[in-house]
């Protein structure tokens, strides 16, 4: 039997929105929402209200009934933030991930519209609207004397000006075979823009730490996405009273990007990014390992042993993710670069190494059968990457392959195959970059 | 109560939900998907994954139990589950 669909209006909607405890603030923000001259027409979204049925009523009010409440309204000021980065690859437009191609990064200091961005939640608005006002940076927990900071007192604080790698965990997760969850980042989910804070030590040794006191728990404004708990995660108190962990509040000597953190962010040099909480606005001193769901289970851990690809070991052979390993990135030439025969031309780009410094880099253009040096130039402080160079000519025509491998001071290197793990974290396999001779 | 921010987004999926029930099972599966899979995140997301059965329950049983997708039935999910595994596999 067919039933005449029932038509949800703007009005039936507000109607189960109320019905099922909105608060004012929601159904005055679905008010402003859905009165945006031009907005319904532009998105097909009327035409979607029109078309909708009793169906779709009974899915709508099963959201609301969970206590659920629209906020889809955001979506259309993600997409303003995303204009903020004109190159940007967009794995997701909600929540905002997206990476830039390696030859976009060849910069020793990243700018700021090519810093990769991996939201877990949705940007703040005070970040859209670059609001500090009513920010706050609290500090409690196993601390003598909890601390409130307005952005203000952060500023009135000693600063360091530092050129600060951060990459997201997950860089490289495309390249990993069988396939894992998660946004497929290919290479270019990693930075070094130059970031200006106060140490975070400052910090801690102004609230006192505690004997107790053995991981920080971090906390930021951004909102959750679904019913996620808010994104946390956290580092030990070794790490957070590095000289160059950061609570930053300048981005390549401005205020941060909204999608990068604004006001306040963490800059924890080296590790994995999602210890580099963005939008910051609490770090709890804890006296035991951080126990958020970011650092237990699956997320941001690996296996404590090598596993077999594909497979999932149990929860409790899972180790947390810290630092990053060695790793290199070719930015010159751009992948599918024409090149003519015999023609001298430059390969460039960067090297790192995670707590570690880079020894060397080297260069193949035989599939890894022989291997040249690379001239390497320092960074200007610990953390930041180094740049490698060299010059290259093909004899011949066809298709090659330029490779780069870095070495560490440890004798480490990147492989060209690398253990699996179940969510493709800490990819670190060897850059290849295909061009074209004479062809 | 604490409030969950929710993105919705009006698909126009949501539309003939009505007919859906004749649909076979594929294209039942990918109207659920397409009318819940890209509520809290853009679809995009989902569409950007090529995994194997076992990987993608294990994503929509978190999407459920960890996440807040409370609301997807057995039925639901198990559609979604068959949609998904058809045509985002891997490669
Ligand atoms: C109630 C909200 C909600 C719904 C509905 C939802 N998701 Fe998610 N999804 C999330 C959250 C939260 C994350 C984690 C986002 C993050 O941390 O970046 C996520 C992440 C993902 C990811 C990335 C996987 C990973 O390991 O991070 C995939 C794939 C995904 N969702 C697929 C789906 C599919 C398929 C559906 C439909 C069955 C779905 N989602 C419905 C909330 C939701």
């Amino acid at each position: 039997m067919k039933k005449e669909p029932r038509k949800l209006d703007r009005d039936r909607l507000r109607g189960i929105l109320e019905d099922n405890g909105g608060s004012p603030e929601d159904l005055e923000r679905f008010n402003e929402y859905m009165s945006r001259r031009g907005f319904l027409r532009r998105t097909g979204v009327i035409a979607a209200l029109a078309g909708m049925g009793a169906g779709a009523e009974v899915t709508l009010q099963r959201l609301f009934g969970q206590g659920l409440i629209p906020v889809g309204w955001a979506a259309e000021a993600e997409t303003k933030a995303i204009a903020s980065k004109p190159d940007m690859i967009i794995h997701n437009d909600r929540p905002v991930n997206g990476e830039f191609s390696p030859h976009l990064l060849d910069d020793n200091i990243t700018p700021s519209p090519r810093h990769f961005v991996r939201n877990n939640g949705l940007t703040p608005q005070r970040a859209k609207n670059k609001d500090p006002q009513g920010w706050e940076l609290a500090i409690d927990g196993e601390i003598n004397t909890p601390l409130k900071l307005t952005l203000d007192d952060l500023k009135k604080m000693p600063a360091i000006t530092k050129s600060l790698l951060i990459e997201c965990g997950g860089n490289g997760r495309g390249n990993f075979v069988p396939k894992v969850r998660g946004n497929p980042w290919d290479r270019g989910a990693v930075a070094c823009s130059e970031w200006t804070g106060v140490p975070l030590k400052e910090i801690l040794n102004r609230a006192g730490l505690k004997s107790s006191a053995i991981y920080t728990a971090h906390y930021g404004e951004d909102p959750p996405i679904g019913a996620a708990p808010p994104f946390s995660r956290g580092i030990p108190i070794d790490k957070a009273m590095e000289e160059h962990t950061l609570v930053a509040y300048k981005m390549n000597g401005k205020d941060l990007e909204a999608l990068n953190g604004y006001p306040v962010r963490l800059v924890v040099p080296g590790w994995i990014g999602s210890c580099s909480q963005k939008w910051l606005n609490r770090i709890w001193i804890r006296d035991q390992v951080h126990d958020s769901n970011k650092m237990t289970g699956y997320s941001y851990r690996v296996p404590a042993y090598p596993v077999v690809p594909g497979s999932r070991p149990p929860k409790t052979d899972m180790v947390i993710a810290t630092s990053w390993v060695i790793k290199s990135l070719i930015t010159r030439p751009a992948a599918n670069t024409r090149i003519d025969i015999g023609k001298t031309f430059k390969v460039r780009g960067h090297a790192w190494a995670g707590e570690n410094q880079v020894d060397s880099v080297y260069i193949s253009t035989d599939y890894g059968l022989n291997w040249t040096k690379a001239v390497l130039t320092q960074p200007r402080n610990q953390y930041a990457w180094y740049t490698f160079e060299t010059e290259l000519a093909f004899k011949g025509k066809g298709y090659y392959e330029i490779w780069a491998r870095a070495v560490d001071n440890q004798g480490v290197t990147q492989p060209a195959r690398q253990p699996w793990n179940p969510k493709g974290y800490l990819g670190n396999v060897i850059h290849r970059v295909p061009v074209l001779v004479g062809v | 109560m604490r409030t969950l921010c929710l993105l919705l987004i009006l698909f126009p999926a949501f539309a003939g939900a009505e007919e859906a029930a004749q649909n076979s099972p594929l294209a039942e599966g990918k109207q659920r998907f397409e009318t819940h899979c890209g509520i809290c995140h853009s679809l995009a997301l989902p569409k950007s994954q090529r995994l194997d059965r076992a990987t993608w329950k294990w994503v929509i049983d978190d999407m459920v139990n960890e996440f807040g997708a409370v609301w997807l039935t057995a039925e639901d999910q198990r559609l979604i589950l068959e949609y998904v595994v058809k045509h985002y596999g891997p490669e």
